[in-house]
């Protein structure tokens, strides 16, 4: 069964924010631009950090954090209505 | 005996003299006012991050339709509150066109519309009242005090008492509106009334009655506070005839059938669809959750779990496909994209509740489990400044329709608010934070914790945010120093990070460190040169904070806001700016080749910063001004390595 649970909650918050960072990018893929693409690809390749493509992501859509937010609510309430 | 009186303090205005000369006295009163308005504007702000501020129009950063769009919504929200009696308070959020407002009701409509609960800005509001209430006994002082200071207090006030949803009739509120007597305001009513005219969608087809709303628009605008010289030019502009904006809007509600995910929907409707179409998505990930359950404890793994989320979002993604495989493409490409280490701590402590809900799914009940997860989150997260309860729901409505994407400015760059590399938008916006006065800062020092943190920051607390939680310039930039030259400190200082803690600035060791380190320099240097080196950090970190962290939502705006650019006054210039012109780039090496930085314009690698900063402080040859390619390590080890030994002998490690 589980032992541990810190390291289960780890694994199962990576698969969960790998799920709603893909909702969030599906909502936020539409309104940008080709040449964003490239430029978000060139960032990522010059920045190690990630620093650099996060701010371009909020300079074109300034309220990211917040739709991360509410995918993230919206997860949850479907979760809170299923559980057992 | 004669009552000794004491002087009134107002901060930022220099102490009541007999001998200030009436210039003194307004120069200083005008700095002033420039912060109560910033405060004002932040309360704005406070309430809806979104709102367009009419600050903006001082500095001609609105665009004429934009300045006559708020200039008739102000119009419209006094004669609403003339109409119904009562006091409203209306928000303009300027992206999405909408409106909230408290206890409003459309007389055209007869739609209600309700406020956002949950905010208080009352203390926001108070602080700015006991500004303006020391500043009336101040001026009074002043024989020599011309009125318009009194005014200017009124119209503070009268815009205090709206925020606060006092029902105040307006000429009450505002007492000394528009003088219709005066040439100069005459000349501003003909501007705005032909203005008027021309428009035949805002002409009321009468000359007298679209002067009447011409003499209400300026009266409105002085209530903004918006020059003359501003209105008058927003007057002459051309205005593009179209609808009169009225921003008294349900907002949007969902659309879309939730079934299939949109192929080419507009933004508004395509973000509202595309969260409805996620419903089955999330609907699978219960029905998963509880087919699991069901299946008894041997089949109710972590790893299945792991299995069942990941084969969701793979069955998303071939959806997107199917849908829209140019968004697939994207959304693949996104997602390969890195996330800064300290986000990633924070969005992962942010779904550590849904973890713990689907754990619970399958079975796990016992609390103390739980208890024991609680209590390791933030030793498993690396954000330092990480929510410790659930994330706030988003307000009903807004979730219940689709948060819409908000887009970013669109216009000339140098209407953009996030624009901020001018030099006279930088100087307006510290202008507005009541700090510099003529290239030097008024006070001695500030947190920005509070009066400022959470105005540019007030939802993502961003930990690239300084100066740390709890700290002084001062403190944060001694600190700094100390953690560099007692490794101790460093590493507790990293460890409190990791838990959402800071070191204490008062800790005994920052002290004890600094001082044998004042012992130190000054030996070397010359008496004096510990004071005046912390003294001149600590003004250059105030510049730098003020322009990184104002920029932290665009990275081209971004001004390298660490001591980098203090030890390079060639590239960064005297003040402290980024000189594009003169470097774009610079390569830091130390004698014994320990640290290689390199760091480009628009960021500096954060596993530099702290060797960096190390080998600056200490071959800071104030005298001589030698830059970072006269690195003197050795003297700088040397140092510490003596520091830290008598510190040990000291007990303090």
């Amino acid at each position: 069964m589980m032992n541990n649970l810190t390291n289960d909650q780890q694994k199962i918050s990576e698969q969960l924010l790998n799920l709603v960072m893909q909702k969030v990018y599906t909502r936020i893929a539409p309104i940008l631009t080709e040449e964003d693409m490239v430029k978000i690809e060139d960032l990522n390749k010059e920045d190690m950090t990630g620093n650099s493509v996060r701010y371009f992501l909020l300079s074109k859509v300034p309220n990211f954090d917040q739709i991360f937010q509410e995918e993230i609510n919206l997860l949850k309430k479907q979760l809170e209505s299923q559980k057992t | 005996m004669t009552e000794i009186v004491p002087p009134v303090r107002v901060e930022g205005l220099p102490p009541p003299e007999a001998s200030a000369s009436r210039e003194q006295v307004m120069k200083a009163f005008n700095r002033a006012a420039h912060r109560w308005e910033g405060k004002i504007n932040g309360i704005h702000r406070e309430i809806n991050p979104n709102v367009e501020i009419d600050d903006l129009a001082d500095t001609g950063r609105l665009s004429a339709q934009q300045r006559n769009q708020f200039a008739q919504f102000r119009n419209f929200q006094k004669g609403v509150r003339g109409m119904t009696g009562q006091q409203i308070l209306v928000l303009v959020d300027s992206q999405r066109k909408d409106a909230v407002t408290t206890s409003f009701r459309n007389p055209e409509t007869g739609e209600v519309y309700t406020r956002e609960e949950g905010l208080d800005i009352s203390g926001l509001i108070d602080s700015v009242r006991e500004d303006i209430v020391s500043a009336r006994e101040y001026i009074s002082r002043y024989p020599s005090s011309v009125s318009y200071m009194q005014d200017r207090l009124d119209t503070y006030e009268g815009e205090l008492r709206i925020l606060e949803g006092s029902s105040v009739p307006y000429e009450e509120a505002f007492p000394n509106a528009l003088d219709e007597n005066d040439p100069v305001e005459r000349a501003r009513i003909a501007e705005e009334s032909r203005r008027i005219w021309k428009n035949p969608l805002t002409s009321t087809g009468s000359v007298e009655d679209d002067k009447k709303v011409a003499v209400d628009r300026l009266r409105a605008s002085r209530l903004l506070r918006i020059p003359a010289k501003a209105a008058a030019e927003a007057a002459s502009t051309s205005v593009r005839a179209e609808a009169p904006v009225v921003y008294i809007e349900p907002l949007p509600k969902a659309e879309g059938d939730g079934t299939t995910l949109p192929e080419a929907a507009p933004l508004e409707a395509g973000t509202a669809a595309a969260a409805e179409a996620a419903g089955p998505v999330v609907g699978e990930l219960g029905s998963f959750l509880t087919d699991l359950a069901s299946r008894g404890p041997e089949a109710a793994t972590t790893e299945a779990v792991v299995a069942g989320i990941r084969g969701i979002a793979d069955r998303l993604g071939d959806e997107t496909r199917i849908a829209d495989p140019v968004i697939a493409e994207r959304v693949a490409t996104l997602s390969r994209i890195r996330i800064p280490q300290s986000h990633r701590g924070r969005l992962l402590l942010a779904l550590l509740p849904l973890a713990a809900l689907l754990l619970l799914g399958i079975g796990i009940r016992q609390r103390s489990n739980f208890d024991v997860a609680a209590s390791n989150r933030n030793a498993a997260a690396t954000a330092s400044q990480a929510p410790q309860t659930e994330p706030a729901p988003i307000p009903t409505a807004t979730a219940e329709s689709g948060l819409a994407i908000q887009k970013p400015f669109v216009g000339p760059m140098e209407q953009n608010p996030f624009y901020k590399r001018q030099p006279d938008t930088i100087q307006g916006f510290r202008d507005g934070m009541g700090l510099l006065d003529n290239g030097k800062f008024i006070e001695a020092d500030f947190t920005l914790r509070d009066d400022y943190r959470d105005k540019i920051d007030p939802d993502n607390k961003n930990p690239n945010i300084y100066p740390k939680e709890g700290y002084s310039v001062k403190g944060m930039v001694e600190a700094d120093i100390a953690e560099v030259m007692n490794p101790d400190l460093q590493e507790d200082a990293e460890r409190l990070e990791a838990e959402g803690k800071v070191l204490s600035e008062a800790d005994p060791r920052i002290s004890r460190t600094l001082e044998l380190l004042k012992e130190k320099i000054d030996s070397y240097y010359g008496d004096g040169t510990f004071d005046n080196m912390i003294s001149d950090f600590t003004e250059r970190m105030k510049k730098a904070i003020i322009i990184a962290n104002e920029n932290q939502a665009n990275p081209f705006n971004r001004v390298l806001m660490t001591p980098y650019h203090l030890y390079s006054p060639d590239e960064y210039g005297p003040d402290g700016f980024f000189n594009e012109q003169a470097g774009q780039e610079a390569t830091v090496r130390s004698d014994s080749q320990i640290t290689q930085g390199r760091f480009k314009k628009w960021g500096i690698r954060d596993e530099d910063f702290d060797k960096w900063f190390a080998l600056a402080t200490f071959n800071w040859d104030f005298s001589q001004g030698k830059d970072l390619n006269t690195l003197d390590t050795r003297k700088w080890r040397e140092m510490r390595d003596q520091i830290n030994a008598q510190l040990a002998s000291e007990g303090l490690k």
